[in-house]
C-alpha cells in the first residue's frame, strides 16, 4: 500500500474487517465443535469467551493498529517496537508476519478447494453419484489424481495476488464489499432451505429442525468441563481471527482521530451473526435431515471439512438437479467468498512491512507475497495426505494465535500501560466504551489467555511427539491393543444389550447417559478400526510406511515453519539497522 | 424441536442480530469526522 493509501469508506472497512474474521471455520467449525462440545450449553461458555476474551482483544489490536498507523508502521513488528523501547518486541511481532504468510500458504488451497467445487456444481459433476463416490471424489481430489487441483490452486492465488496488487480500497475494500453482501445472501437463503427441510420430501429422514433441536437442545452437564472451555476459547480465536496480525494492518490504515471502538464492534459482531446464526443453520440441519443424527455424530468426530466437501454435494442432488446446481454454487460460492476475504488480510501486513521498510510499490510487494505463498504452499498441496497442511495449520493458525495473543495483551496492558491504553482505545470513540473492559483487558484476559496456553501445553507436547501418529503404528503391530480397548469400553456398557450398542438413534435414546453415549460411539470406533487393521486385506508394511512418511513429513514441515520464522526475524534486524541508518524512528516520540 | 432448544436458539440468535444490527446502524448514521490525517510521512522510506 502506498503512503497516500487508506480505507475508501467506513462501511468498506468494516466489511474488509468483518471479511477477515468470516472464514470457513465459521460454517465448518462452529457448528462441529458446538456439537463435540454439549450442544446448545457450548454457546455459554462461547459468548463468555466472546465477551471476556473476543472483544478485548478486538479493542487491543484495533487500538495497536491504530497507534502504529499513526507512526507509519503497518506491521506488528514496527507497531510493538513502537510501545516499548526494548529491542526484543519487534521479534515478538515476527508472529504477526510468519502468522499470516504461513495460514496463507496452506488457506489459498483450501479456498482453490471451493473455487473447484461451484465449478464441479455447475458443470453437474456429482450427479448421479452416490454418497461414496462423491467422497471418493475429494480423496482423489486432494491425492492429486489430476491436475485439476493444482490449477485450481495457482488460479486462486493469482487471484488473491491480483486483488492485493489493486490495494487497499481498489482490491481488498472492493472485494470485501461484493463477497460479504453475496456471503450473507446466499447464506440465508441456504439456512431458510435447511430449516424448512420437511421430512418424507426429496428423500429427507428428518425435518431441517431436528437438526436445530439436536445442536441447540442444552445439555448442563458439560458447561464446568475445561475441554467445553478450551473448545470455546479455541473457536472464539479462529473465529475473530486475532492474535495473527492481520486486524493490526488493517487497523494501521484508519486515520489517527477516526473512531475504532464502534468499528472493531460492528464488524466482530457481524462475524458472529454469521457464525451463530447462519453458521448453525445450514450444514446440520441439511445433514441431520438426510443423515440421521448418529451418522452426521460419526462424520463431525474428525472436523467439518468432510461434511461440507464430500457429503453435502451428495445431499444437494436429493433437491433435483436445477437446485442441485444453485445449492452447490451457492454454498460452494459462500465458502469462496468467506476463504478470499480472510486471506486477502492475510497477505496485507506482509506487504505492509516491504512497503513500510523497504519502499517497495504495492504491486511489487503483492506479486511477491503471491511468490512466497507459492513457494510454501506447495507442501501442502503436494503431500496434502502426509499431514503436511494439517501441521502449517497446527502451528501458525493455532499455536502461534495463542502465544502471540498473550504476549501483545501483556505488552498493551502491562508495559505500554492500561492508561495509555485506555486513551487510544477511547481516543475519537463513536460509543462509549464501558469502564469494566479497561479492568477486563488488564486482568481478564491475560489470565484467561494464561488458562488456554497452559491447558493447551500437554497436547502441544504431544502433537512434537507425533504421539497420534506412534498410537496408530502401536494398533497396527499389536492390534490386540485395540481389541483389549474394545473390551473395556464394552465392559463399561454392562447392561446394555446389542440392539441398543448397535441399533440406531443412540443420539436421540432418552435411557443412555451421555457418558454411555460416548463410550458406545468409541466402542464401535475402536472395534471398527480393530476390524480393519486384522481384515485379510489390509497391508500392514504399506501402512506402516505410509505412517512412518507421514512422521518424517511433519517434521520437515516444522523445519519449514522454523526457517520461515528467522527468515522474518532476519529481515526485520536488517530492516531495523536501515531505519536506524536513514534516521528513521520507531516511536515519533522516542527517537533511537 | 423442545422448550429449552428453542429458548437457546431463539435467546442467542436473537441476541445477536439485534446487537449486530444496532451496531451497524449506528455505523451508518455516525457523520464522518472532518479530521485531517496526521499520520508522519517523515517516518517512512524515500519512495523514489
Amino acid at each position: 500500500m502506498s503512503k497516500t493509501e487508506s480505507w475508501g469508506s467506513r462501511v468498506g472497512l468494516i466489511l474488509a474487517m468483518a471479511g477477515n474474521a468470516v472464514g470457513l471455520g465459521n460454517f465448518l467449525r462452529f457448528p462441529v465443535q458446538a456439537i463435540q462440545n454439549g450442544g446448545g450449553s457450548f454457546i455459554i461458555p462461547y459468548l463468555v469467551c466472546f465477551l471476556l476474551m473476543g472483544i478485548p482483544l478486538l479493542y487491543i489490536e484495533w487500538a495497536m493498529g491504530r497507534f502504529g498507523g499513526k507512526q507509519g508502521h503497518h506491521s506488528t513488528p514496527f507497531i510493538l517496537g513502537a510501545m516499548d523501547k526494548r529491542s526484543f518486541w519487534k521479534y515478538i511481532g515476527v508472529f504477526g508476519i510468519f502468522t499470516n504468510i504461513a495460514v496463507a500458504a496452506y488457506y489459498c488451497y483450501l479456498e482453490s478447494w471451493t473455487l473447484s467445487w461451484v465449478w464441479h456444481s455447475i458443470l453437474g459433476s456429482f450427479n448421479g453419484q452416490t454418497q461414496a463416490e462423491v467422497a471418493s471424489f475429494f480423496n482423489n481430489y486432494v491425492s492429486l489424481t489430476t491436475a485439476e487441483p493444482i490449477i485450481f490452486w495457482l488460479l486462486c492465488l493469482m487471484l488473491n495476488t491480483w486483488i492485493l496488487s489493486r490495494g487497499l480500497s481498489g482490491g481488498v475494500e472492493a472485494a470485501a464489499k461484493i463477497g460479504m453482501p453475496l456471503l450473507i445472501l446466499f447464506g440465508v437463503f441456504l439456512a431458510i432451505k435447511g430449516i424448512t427441510l420437511k421430512a418424507g420430501t426429496q428423500g429427507a429422514i428428518h425435518d431441517g429442525t431436528v437438526g436445530l433441536n439436536f445442536l441447540w437442545t442444552p445439555d448442563f452437564s458439560t458447561i464446568w468441563t475445561p475441554k467445553v472451555w478450551l473448545a470455546a476459547a479455541g473457536q472464539i480465536f479462529f473465529t475473530l481471527s486475532v492474535g495473527m496480525g492481520s486486524i493490526q494492518c488493517y487497523a494501521s490504515y484508519v486515520r489517527s482521530k477516526d473512531d475504532i471502538a464502534l468499528n472493531a464492534m460492528s464488524a466482530g459482531w457481524m462475524n458472529e451473526f454469521v457464525e451463530v446464526v447462519l453458521g448453525s443453520a445450514i450444514i446440520i440441519p441439511i445433514a441431520i435431515g438426510y443423515l440421521g443424527i448418529d451418522k452426521v455424530v460419526e462424520l463431525t468426530a474428525s472436523g467439518g471439512i468432510g461434511l461440507g466437501f464430500k457429503t453435502l454435494p451428495y445431499l444437494f442432488q436429493q433437491w433435483g438437479s436445477v437446485m442441485a446446481i444453485i445449492a452447490g454454487v451457492l454454498w460452494f460460492g459462500l465458502l469462496f467468498f468467506a476463504g478470499i476475504t480472510s486471506s486477502l488480510a492475510m497477505g496485507t501486513p506482509c506487504m505492509g512491512f516491504m512497503q513500510d521498510e523497504f519502499a517497495w510499490s504495492r504491486e511489487k510487494s503483492a506479486w511477491t507475497f503471491g511468490l512466497v505463498i507459492l513457494i510454501l504452499g506447495l507442501p501442502t498441496v503436494l503431500f496434502f495426505n502426509y499431514g503436511v497442511f494439517d501441521e502449517y495449520d497446527y502451528w501458525a493458525g493455532t499455536v502461534s494465535l495463542v502465544i502471540f495473543a498473550l504476549v501483545e495483551t501483556i505488552l498493551f496492558a502491562w508495559i505500554f500501560g492500561i492508561n495509555k491504553a485506555w486513551h487510544e482505545i477511547t481516543n475519537g470513540a463513536d460509543i462509549k466504551v464501558p469502564n469494566i473492559m479497561k479492568f477486563i483487558i488488564k486482568f481478564v484476559t491475560p489470565l484467561f489467555l494464561g488458562f488456554v496456553f497452559i491447558m493447551s501445553v500437554p497436547a502441544i507436547w504431544g502433537n512434537i511427539q507425533n504421539k497420534d501418529i506412534k498410537t496408530q503404528i502401536n494398533y497396527i503391530n499389536n492390534p490386540e491393543t485395540l481389541r483389549k480397548e474394545g473390551n473395556d469400553l464394552k465392559a463399561k456398557l454392562a447392561g446394555l444389550d446389542s440392539a441398543t450398542i448397535f441399533g440406531d438413534n443412540i443420539q436421540t435414546n432418552t435411557k443412555l447417559s451421555k457418558e454411555q453415549k460416548s463410550n458406545i460411539l468409541s466402542y464401535k470406533n475402536v472395534m471398527k478400526i480393530f476390524a480393519d487393521y486384522t481384515s485379510d486385506g489390509f497391508d500392514k508394511q504399506t501402512k506402516l510406511k505410509e505412517l512412518e512418511k507421514t512422521i518424517l513429513y511433519k517434521n520437515i514441515s516444522r523445519v519449514f515453519l522454523l526457517l520461515l520464522w528467522i527468515g522474518i526475524a532476519y529481515l526485520i534486524r536488517v530492516a531495523y539497522y536501515k531505519r536506524k541508518r536513514e534516521g528513521r524512528f520507531l516511536n515519533i516520540d522516542e527517537k533511537f | 424441536m423442545n422448550t429449552s432448544a428453542l429458548i437457546m436458539m431463539i435467546g442467542a440468535m436473537s441476541t445477536i442480530t439485534l446487537v449486530t444490527a444496532y451496531y451497524f446502524c449506528k455505523v451508518l448514521k455516525t457523520p464522518p469526522k472532518a479530521v485531517d490525517d496526521n499520520r508522519p510521512e517523515i517516518n517512512r522510506p524515500d519512495f523514489t
